[in-house]
């Protein structure tokens, strides 16, 4: 028998942001909530207390997307004014302005070894130092670029767009090493495995197109209804969740890229998944869909079920689960934060 | 999936039309005569909007085809990432409009609407707009695959700068544009001073109105463009002809009976238009009843053709073209004009060669609708990067209510409307516009499907 909801899951604190969550991510070191909105304003929240330590008015135009260095000392953002910004989030001041090319800045990253930054705008790629400074740019990309994420443990960066994934080392861009994996339609997000062995990306034409690494052989996963919008993968690179339309699926990557297997299918959700994420530590997967239904799910006989759902009555965008497992925030579009706890 | 009525969603007025036409004097009208509303404008060209009010997001034109290789699955990618993340704001939009490059082909732009899920249950297409430079068109008109598209594609046509040429220019393009596309609403301006009910809310593809079709247009073509009844007392009357533009000139002439109506002697005429024709030169017998006439009228001054009856006779003449062109009269034997008791013009299926045009067609028995989904689903595999929009009023066979539908290249919808009412003739009406469309085919296409 499944215990009460409340007895599972707890509100630990909820602040109000400016407008509908675009972007929601923990410090690395747990200490920190930053949150940008859609028409700018970014929040920055204390995990503990729900106390709103830092409020910018951010990018004219909306921000996009938010990224930590990796000592949780900066936050970058980016949005459509046509560029990142480095905020302290110790003094509040906005450290750097960084012109990205482009009016929409759809994608901005620290590598994992804190020396550089990388803003994606339109086409164009941008790596800069941390004080600001130019060091490279290229366009790989014929059309916008929509997402990056870099290898855990190399220093390569994949970005997706129409056509294809491009990977580039930009820490020897001498000789880069570039690589360009193809597909025929947009693709609309990249996620590397946590152990570095797979690459998946999802399809505007109702596919998951994956590679394994660094062999970059594919595999292209069909039988979706709708484009893969969201995907994650759990920490020990085994489970791949994506979401099309109302329905989540997870591939059993076990025994190498799940070709020819079926997949686990959780059924639907009541609307269309704006956001899904596995613990980073354990093997809960939290997904939120547009109507504002927020759902765990737990391994429960071999089998996923159910543990708790939530209502976010303003409708539900983002959500990201606190590095050390327990919290789980969730950003809506009325612009209501709300930081879940687990008790179980 | 959340079920949202029509007016729920926002409505998106796309614009186009060349560089110059006056797309953005008219975005600028919108936004100064809608100036209670919030309107969203999102701009692939820099143009000189001067309202402060609006918000204005430039965007980069992207195509990407959905599906590998189909070009009828085309969209935009940057509307569907910008109208993506505009529906999330907090300050929501009364209404959205798209002002698309110069040469862009409005199909990508409309077939976004139909298939990304997430910008079909929050937007609705409301129509697009195409303004056109009348001093300008023509040339682009012969010339440019875009252009044609973006008049074939438009709901409202606006012929602008009509300041700038002759009147009888504006009436020869509007005539020409109506034979491209038999949907839109045409309307002449000068600056771009257009009656905005014309260009906002439209219903363009709102299957509830999916037939506002301008009813002359649903009129099949006619091998000539105008009829006249006369009655004749008995003698030699003559028909008189002048300089024309064409040096021949197809006739046909019916003796009909005094309870005749041309309607009746119209469908005579198309038989006997289409059977050999008889060549007259001036100063030739013409007779009632034995055939299709061409007339030669080369010679310089009037040309005469004598025209004995026997009795008082009621006569129906067709003529390939309007009588006005040549000046044609018809002289009773004592050298009297005539005029017709009535007369009207037909649609001529001959004004232009243009490569892009409307077939229209209407029939009052009722389609099999087994038969017209096998036909219309070959059809669109076939020739769907051809027919930019199809729409239609069909009148099913066993069912009470009207069938509404509705299409973008190979995309379509339809549904159940409301019942027929009593007073209503029951018939389908269909329309396409597309590149290369053969009316014959499609017409007897459509005819396989009946009952």
């Amino acid at each position: 028998m499944s215990p009460k909801p409340e007895a599972v899951v707890g509100i630990r604190w909820r602040v109000e942001t400016a407008d509908s969550v675009q972007d929601l991510v923990w410090s690395p070191d747990g200490r920190q909530l930053a949150v940008a909105t859609v028409s700018g304003p970014l929040t920055l929240v204390d995990s503990v207390t729900g106390k709103v330590d830092q409020h910018w008015p951010g990018h004219a135009g909306g921000s996009l997307k938010l990224a930590w260095s990796p000592d949780s000392r900066w936050l970058a953002s980016s949005g459509q004014d046509g560029c990142a910004r480095v905020w302290d989030v110790v003094s509040g001041e906005e450290r750097l302005q960084l012109t990205a090319g482009n009016a929409w800045v759809g994608g901005v990253s620290f590598s994992p070894y804190a020396d550089l930054l990388v803003t994606a705008a339109g086409k164009e790629l941008r790596a800069w130092s941390l004080e600001g400074q130019l060091l490279h740019s290229i366009k790989p990309h014929n059309s916008t670029i929509t997402e990056l994420a870099w290898h855990p443990q190399q220093p390569l960066l994949a970005s997706t767009a129409y056509g294809q994934v491009h990977l580039w080392d930009w820490h020897n861009p001498a000789t880069p090493g570039e690589q360009v994996l193809p597909h025929s339609s947009p693709l609309l997000n990249v996620r590397w495995a946590p152990n570095g062995w797979y690459l998946a990306c999802g399809g505007h034409d109702n596919s998951l197109h994956g590679w394994t690494w660094p062999d970059a052989g594919d595999f292209h996963m069909g039988g979706y209804t709708g484009k893969v919008n969201a995907l994650a993968w759990d920490h020990t690179s085994r489970w791949l969740a994506t979401a099309d339309g109302e329905m989540v699926t997870l591939w059993d990557f076990g025994k190498g890229p799940p070709i020819g297997h079926r997949p686990h299918d959780l059924g639907g959700m009541l609307d269309t998944v704006r956001d899904l994420a596995f613990q980073p530590q354990g093997l809960l997967l939290a997904v939120g869909d547009r109507s504002g239904v927020v759902a765990i799910w737990q391994w429960h006989i071999r089998q996923p079920q159910q543990l708790w759902a939530g209502v976010l009555r303003g409708g539900f965008e983002q959500l990201a689960w606190y590095p050390y497992n327990r919290l789980l925030a969730v950003g809506g579009n009325d612009g209501a934060v709300v930081a879940f706890e687990l008790k179980c | 999936m959340l079920i949202h009525t029509a007016d729920a969603r926002i409505p998106v007025t796309v614009l186009t039309g060349f560089l110059g036409a006056g797309k953005t004097t008219l975005l600028n009208r919108i936004l100064t005569e809608q100036h209670g509303q919030r309107i969203a404008v999102i701009e692939n060209e820099f143009g000189e909007i001067g309202i402060d009010h609006a918000l204005v997001i430039n965007a980069e034109e992207e195509i990407f085809e959905m599906n590998n290789g189909c070009l009828c699955c085309t969209v935009r990618g940057d509307l569907i990432r910008i109208l993506g993340n505009l529906m999330k704001r907090r300050d929501k939009f009364d209404r959205i409009v798209v002002e698309t490059t110069g040469l862009a082909n409005p199909g990508p732009v409309a077939q976004t609407f139909f298939m990304d899920d997430e910008i079909k249950d929050q937007l609705r297409l409301d129509g697009i707009v195409t303004v056109v430079d009348c001093k300008h068109i023509a040339d682009h008109l012969n010339d440019n695959d875009e252009c044609r598209a973006q008049i074939a594609f438009a709901d409202t046509l606006l012929l602008n700068k009509i300041d700038l040429v002759d009147a009888s220019v504006v009436e020869a393009l509007e005539t020409r544009l109506r034979a491209m596309n038999g949907l839109a609403r045409v309307q002449q301006t000068a600056m771009a001073e257009a009656d905005l009910r014309d260009v906002l809310d439209l219903g363009g593809f709102d299957l509830q109105r999916a037939l506002d079709i301008n009813p002359a247009f649903l009129e099949p073509e006619y091998p000539f463009e105008w009829g006249g009844w006369y009655t004749l007392p008995a003698g030699e009357s003559t028909l008189v002809l002048e300089k024309g533009p064409d040096p021949t000139m197809r006739l046909v002439l019916l003796s009909v009976s005094e309870h005749d109506a041309l309607a009746v002697s119209k469908e005579t005429a198309i038989q006997v238009f289409s059977t050999p024709v008889i060549d007259a030169q001036p100063g030739d017998l013409l007779k009632p009843n034995v055939g299709c006439y061409r007339l030669h009228l080369t010679q310089p001054d009037a040309k005469r053709f004598p025209f004995p009856l026997q009795g008082t006779a009621h006569t129906a003449l067709f003529t390939e073209h309007h009588p006005d062109e040549f000046t044609l009269r018809l002289l009773d034997p004592q050298g009297q004009p005539v005029p017709p008791l009535f007369s009207r013009v037909y649609n001529p299926g001959h004004t232009h060669d243009d490569t892009v045009s409307s077939v229209g067609i209407v029939e009052e028995r009722p389609v099999n609708i087994h038969k017209l989904n096998l036909w219309l689903s070959e059809l669109l595999r076939e020739q769907g990067a051809d027919i930019y929009r199809m729409k239609g009023v069909l009148h099913l066979a066993d069912n009470l209510n009207r069938f509404v539908f509705q299409g973008v290249h190979m995309l379509f919808d339809g549904q159940a409307d409301r019942p027929w009412r009593a007073d209503e003739l029951r018939q389908s009406q269909m329309i396409f516009i597309g590149r290369n469309l053969d009316r014959v085919d499609l017409t007897s296409g459509f005819r396989a499907c009946l009952d």
